[in-house]
């Protein structure tokens, strides 16, 4: 791949570090050119967290699964 | 930072995709079933709200019924799509509020990353990159949460939102600019 500018290394970069294929010194080392915008922006991709395992209680699941339920099938019918 | 976990297809997705888009509703039950859990957290996290997260969820899964014929089969898995349904439901419903108390709303932690090592590289709360995720202009919003939330990867992301992966590789570069910009301007603030 050709690099074009900040966006393509940038975008190399979060994808190797995910991938742990590099670490955020290699990518910075990589790039000594683009490092001063490169090192705040990848410090903040490195920073995002996923959110808390919160679950739908089973209350709302069965409920709205049922209305789901008929509604596709009332829906259905007025279709016939 | 996410892995790629997240965007594992479950057995048999591809089969009550393909049965749903026949209208079978049993199909579009087990898909129900499958992504629920899935598409509620995406939304909990945006709105803050249990009753919100509810509602948009009930929503997401009527519109997809509706829209089910339209679906095409991509690169991205099935559940981009319905997240793309619930993005655009959570904007709407982001407009139609008063306030922005949808911002200050304290989610827990993750402990998925807490080792003492990992907190210690830390710059940032998840409380403060959650807020600046949740103000940025909605196609940045979605290209963020797509890909650090929900783990999708580029062509993925690229591939759910029928966008090329250089246009997300620039949109990615602006959201982040803009969130350091956001974190900076709050930093100066306290």
């Amino acid at each position: 791949m050709e690099l074009k500018g900040i966006e393509d290394i940038l975008g190399l970069c979060i994808e190797d570090i995910r991938s742990e294929r590099s670490t955020l010194a290699d990518c910075l080392e990589r790039y000594p050119l683009a490092r001063q915008e490169l090192e705040p922006l990848l410090k903040i991709a490195l920073n995002i967290q996923e959110p808390p395992p919160v679950a739908p209680s089973d209350a709302f699941r069965v409920k709205a699964r049922v209305q789901l339920m008929e509604h596709i099938h009332a829906q259905k019918e007025k279709g016939k | 930072m996410r892995r790629a976990k997240n965007t594992e297809i479950p057995a048999g997705v591809d089969v009550l995709v393909e049965g749903a888009m026949g209208g079978d509703a049993d199909s579009f039950g087990r898909l129900y079933d499958t992504y629920v859990s899935r598409v509620y957290r995406h939304i909990y996290y945006r709105v803050g709200s249990i009753e919100d997260a509810e509602d948009l969820t009930q929503q997401v899964f009527l519109r997809a019924w509706q829209a089910i014929g339209r679906y095409r089969k991509t690169s991205s898995p099935f559940v981009a799509w319905l997240l793309r349904i619930g993005h655009n439901l959570v904007i709407d419903a982001y407009r139609s509020k008063k306030d922005k108390a949808y911002l200050d709303f304290e989610m827990a932690a993750s402990d998925s990353h807490s080792s003492p090592e990992r907190v210690a590289e830390m710059e940032f709360d998840q409380q403060q990159l959650r807020r600046a995720i949740l103000q940025l202009p909605s196609d940045q919003q979605q290209v963020i949460l797509m890909n650090f939330i929900e783990g999708f990867s580029n062509a993925e992301t690229a591939s759910a939102l029928g966008k090329s992966e250089g246009a997300i590789r620039v949109i990615q570069h602006r959201a982040l600019k803009k969130m350091r910009h956001m974190l900076q301007e709050e930093k100066s603030w306290n």
